[in-house]
């Protein structure tokens, strides 16, 4: 059965340590990809993970501080505390 | 649309295939995939080039609609 | 390529703070000397006594002025979070170390920069360890290292040391008898206050902005391949290339360079334990004043360390007078310890036992 056709949009995740953004992308797989955590997103200097799937709740785990889906120039919340 | 049949294929070949149709057909193209590792890797170029992507699921395989 | 906002800000960054290290170094720094957050907290520490090197008393408004530019514009821009508690002892001692290493070398990172961009020889072979202390320190990153998660903290805690750097320019504008200052030597050379404020805060701000950082730039090569933060230790290099070359005041070569020295071996091991301590820390020097002014308050501790550092390093003779030979032996031995603890926190710090 066919899905309706869906707008891919670029997220982000980011971490309490590199550390942790090593393990969640070993746990997601090649397609994602580690990078510095996006200026507008954090004043923290930081290692971000960069993925485009849609299936990502299972991988995340406690060192995972949020996660973000790309809305025009901006950062939406899909995931994180506080 | 025109399109392009990644599928069974390996890194870095689905992302030079649409590099080069996108070339030839700079409109768009519809990408087929059998793998989420090219999944990402042609949305994450299509982005990096401007265009737009999205996809249908069907079966384990994905088709990627790449346009402006 | 599309060429990101992220790499325009640190480029822009970096050409003023490259333009303003040459206009302080004429108005009256020390030559090659425009910033450098380990002499100028060093200085500061004579300032209120905490040393009595008489050649280097003097409260440097640069460094204030860093703070509390990072302050004002994380203030207006939302980012000001007081948090803390992120393994703060061990980010004193990693400060303290930082402050050795820096020392031994007569410079931080950011003043290894600019020494390069003077002709400066001696920095380069500082560029080698710098490097090598930053590639020893990703690789226990990539090992899992961590200090921990830092919590929220409240707004008295994140906002001390900003306060603590109004109340020393207060002294230093309002209550100068209270304070040493140098009357020979490095410490007596430096630009009007107010000069020195005023850009103090500009790079505050543009740093804090940016998050400048010369230890990020290498690391995030290394470990990310991304050259987005080196871009802005590259363009200070270049501006100030560039106005060294045309107010006369390049010179290349190893000997007689102003305050440095020329031993190899240990120009390349101190930057190297600046370079482990400051990738283990977050950040190097200049980035943890930013991160204090943004109310971090393990980076106001680690400044803290800086300062006790070179308190110690002065008390105990290990830096002494710049001779152009290099440390004695008291200067040698604290950097081979201060290797050896860094890298003690690095291996108890990582995962590497789990991963076996």
């Amino acid at each position: 059965m066919e899905n309706n056709n869906q707008e891919i949009s670029e997220k982000v995740a980011t971490f309490r340590s590199h550390y942790g953004a090593m393990m969640f992308r070993r746990r997601y797989g090649e397609g994602c990809k580690l990078k510095p955590v996006p200026r507008s997103l954090s004043s923290s200097c930081g290692t971000a993970a960069f993925f485009y799937g849609s299936q990502w709740e299972e991988y995340i785990d406690e060192n995972v501080e949020g996660v973000y889906e790309k809305a025009g120039d901006e950062w939406r919340k899909l995931y994180g505390e506080e | 649309m025109f399109e392009v049949d990644c599928r069974g294929l390996s890194c870095p070949e689905p992302v030079i295939n649409t590099k080069r149709a996108l070339k030839s057909h700079p409109e768009g193209v519809e990408v087929l995939v059998d793998n989420r590792v090219p999944l990402e890797n042609v949305t994450r170029f299509a982005h990096a080039m401007g265009y737009n992507a999205s996809s249908v699921e069907k079966e384990g395989e994905w088709r990627i609609t790449i346009k402006k | 390529m599309k060429v990101s906002k992220e790499k325009i800000g640190l480029a822009v960054t970096g050409i003023i703070v490259g333009l303003s290290a040459v206009i302080l170094t004429i108005f009256g720094n020390p030559k090659n000397m425009g910033f450098c957050i380990a002499c100028f907290v060093r200085d500061m520490a004579g300032a209120v006594k905490l040393h009595s090197a008489a050649v280097v008393q003097y409260m440097r408004p640069e460094v204030i002025g860093i703070v509390l530019g990072s302050f004002f514009l994380s203030l207006a821009k939302g980012e000001f979070k007081p948090r803390g508690g992120s393994s703060p002892f061990t980010r004193f001692i990693l400060g303290f170390l930082v402050m050795i290493g820096a020392l031994t070398f007569l410079g931080c990172p950011l003043r290894m920069v600019l020494r390069l961009a003077g002709g400066d020889l001696n920095a380069l072979v500082g560029l080698f360890g710098f490097t090598c202390g930053i590639a020893v320190g990703c690789f226990f990153i990539s090992k899992g290292f961590s200090l921990g998660r830092a919590y929220k903290q409240n707004k008295v805690e994140g906002i001390a040391l900003p306060v603590v750097n109004v109340v020393f320019l207060v002294a230093l504008v309002a209550f100068p008898s209270l304070l040493a200052f140098s009357e020979s030597g490095p410490g007596s050379m430096h630009a009007p206050i107010l000069l020195s404020l005023i850009i103090g805060l500009l790079v505050g701000g543009l740093a804090q902005r940016t998050r400048l950082c010369m230890a990020g730039g290498i690391r995030d090569i290394i470990l990310l391949k991304d050259w987005t933060l080196a871009l802005g230790s590259v363009m200070i290099f270049v501006v100030a290339l560039i106005g060294n070359l045309v107010t006369g005041s390049f010179k290349l070569g190893f000997t007689g360079q102003p305050v440095a020295q020329t031993s190899h071996i240990w120009n390349f091991l101190g930057m190297l334990l600046v370079g482990l301590a400051s990738v283990l820390l977050g950040g190097c020097p200049l980035r943890q004043l930013i991160m204090a002014g943004e109310g971090n308050t393990d980076s106001a501790v680690t400044v803290l360390g800086f300062f006790v550092g070179a308190a110690f390093a002065h008390n105990f003779k290990l830096v002494g007078n710049a001779t152009e030979t290099g440390p004695n032996v008291y200067g040698k031995s604290a950097v081979i310890i201060g290797i050896v603890i860094a890298l003690l926190i690095a291996f108890f710090n990582s995962r590497i036992k789990e991963e076996k």
